[in-house]
């Protein structure tokens, strides 16, 4: 873009980086004079009585924001019904698809990606409302954005209901849609998390109103998922200190990305990590069954199952350990 | 002239492999325990070697419904039933370190030897192995959902200190008993049957602590554990 720039428009650019190029600060005297000298129908004026006319219809008196014991039902609000809620903010976004996307360049390619990037989307959405009774609030190209606002107030049941949302979207991500969509293979869900306070509303024109989220834990959700790699979680210090203790054990604190990481989490993860507590932890029996299937090991007793005391493991070095 | 005799060519007669025995009897029994309970494990015998391996996948089954198949490669010992058989990571899905309890060519360090769970009388002793297999495996995810650093549940330190554990284990986790009866498990105190048992009791030796002492060393085996203490009083010449 800024190689197409005149002249003039180039002076008041800085170069920040190879490639990339910001606009200065422009001054109200050089703004007025670029819009003339471009013939632009931007009118200063017009814009100010644009603003002043939204104030007197939207007076401070009528803009109302409760708080929700029930699910938020987002077709319902607008800017004269709020919500504002100690909510968990989740991002997902779909890590590798500009690349794919880009390396698509037949026709059928370009189908086979719109297809999978239909089914991711509808995977995704299926999974933070179906799974986990979160909102979906947007999609943003490849990326998601969720929120869960219930149990209402209580921070450590949003935490872990967000933090068990990634890792079912991850799980579903690796084995789910990869299952089904091959060309998907090198697909994976960067996902960040925060909480904190949130207004909930619905903004823009009768009709083509944006659900929107205000609030620096969404913010910080979205930044954390810029900071995380496809198929890991980032959560903030908040979130972190308010899962569980076998949770915790899954994240590893990242200076890079301020908060915690968690990679390769899914829905397995987490049992694992239960059943190092319940189990292996414990001394406690496992109940093995062996089928045609597979072998499946339980902390619940059945009546198919035989009852294992895990072994001691051991390594004798002495016969050539390293 | 030479009689027809002298023409017989010795040929050294060759025993028996373990599969041959009873008429093929155990294998037959494990190969349909195994095909019901591990589908995913096929039989292979090298007729020239008379080796009998297991190949293929163990699917270990997760609640919410993953499945993760694990490449395992079992060889059986010569004289199978006896001992119990090795079992590898053929795909290297586990790092091969002591700490994570593998041999670096891939075979699982399932227990210390004298603690084997390996009961070579039971008809279904394969199945129960291989359950007891699928558990080690079960940690090892574990263990990597864990960050690969801390191994889920109870382990054996490694080399001689395991053994050093287990010891004391047999005597009740009594140290002061096994003070006492560390020279005779190191065979160092030329005790006889009928001296009085070093624990200090007042009874005869074969009427105390004769019995724990000579489980604890089949167990370990004589040889081992005469080594084990030799090693330990060479490490620390007070003791």
């Amino acid at each position: 873009m800024y190689d197409g720039f005149p002249d003039d428009l180039r002076a008041l650019c800085f170069k920040v980086d190879e490639g990339i190029y910001q606009v200065q600060y422009v001054s109200s005297t050089d703004l007025d004079e670029l819009l003339r000298a471009y013939a632009l129908p931007w009118r200063r004026d017009v814009s100010i009585t644009e603003v002043e006319n939204d104030k007197k219809r939207f007076p401070l008196n009528r803009i109302r924001y409760s708080s929700a014991e029930t699910p938020i039902d987002l077709d319902s609000l607008s800017i004269y019904n709020s919500k504002r809620v100690l909510a968990a903010s989740l991002f997902a976004d779909v890590s590798g698809f500009t690349r794919y996307i880009d390396a698509a360049t037949s026709e059928e390619d370009q189908q086979t990606a719109l297809r999978v990037f239909h089914a991711i989307r509808k995977e995704t959405a299926r999974v933070i409302k179906g799974d986990f009774n979160g909102l979906r609030i947007q999609y943003q190209g490849d990326r998601i954005q969720g929120l869960f606002h219930l149990p209402q107030d209580d921070a450590g049941a949003l935490v872990k209901k967000a933090v068990e949302a990634a890792a079912g979207l991850q799980a579903s991500m690796e084995h789910t849609l990869k299952a089904c969509l091959p060309e998907a293979g090198d697909l994976h869900l960067a996902i960040g998390i925060d909480l904190g306070t949130t207004l909930v509303s619905r903004l823009g024109a009768r009709g083509q109103r944006d659900r929107i989220c205000l609030g620096a834990a969404v913010e910080n959700a979205a930044r954390l998922e810029e900071q995380s790699e496809g198929g890991q979680v980032g959560v903030s210090r908040e979130v972190f200190s308010l899962l569980p203790d076998d949770l915790q054990l899954c994240f590893t604190y990242s200076a890079k990305a301020r908060g915690y990481i968690a990679t390769h989490f899914t829905t397995e993860q987490i049992e694992r990590v239960e059943k190092a507590t319940r189990i292996y932890g414990a001394g406690a029996p496992a109940f093995v069954h062996a089928g045609a299937t597979g072998v499946t090991i339980s902390s619940q007793e059945s009546t198919d199952a035989r009852t294992i005391i895990p072994a001691r493991p051991y390594a004798d070095k002495a016969e050539g350990m390293v | 002239m030479r009689g027809p005799l002298s023409r017989r060519v010795h040929t050294p007669i060759r025993q028996k492999a373990w599969y041959e025995r009873d008429g093929g009897q155990r294998l037959a029994q494990d190969k349909e325990r195994i095909a019901s309970s591990f589908p995913g494990l096929t039989y292979a015998i090298d007729e020239e070697t008379h080796q009998v391996s297991l190949h293929g996948i163990m699917t270990l089954l997760a609640d919410c419904g993953i499945a993760t198949s694990l490449h395992l490669r079992i060889v059986f010992p010569d004289d199978y039933p006896e001992h119990e058989p090795r079992v590898y990571d053929v795909a290297q899905r586990f790092p091969h370190e002591a700490d994570r309890h593998f041999y670096p060519d891939g075979q699982l360090c399932l227990w210390l030897p004298p603690e084997s769970r390996w009961d070579k009388q039971d008809p279904d002793g394969l199945c129960r192995f291989l359950e007891e297999v699928a558990v080690f495996l079960d940690q090892q995810l574990t263990c990597d959902a864990l960050g690969g650093q801390k191994w889920p549940g109870k382990q054996r330190s490694h080399g001689d200190r395991g053994y050093i554990e287990f010891i004391p284990e047999c005597l009740g986790g009594n140290e002061r008993l096994l003070d006492a009866l560390g020279p005779t498990l190191a065979n160092r105190s030329g005790i006889q049957r009928n001296s009085p048992c070093p624990c200090g009791s007042g009874k005869k030796y074969k009427r105390c602590h004769l019995d724990v002492v000579q489980e604890i060393g089949q167990k370990i085996g004589w040889t081992r554990l005469y080594a084990l203490f030799a090693r330990q009083s060479a490490s620390s010449p007070d003791k």
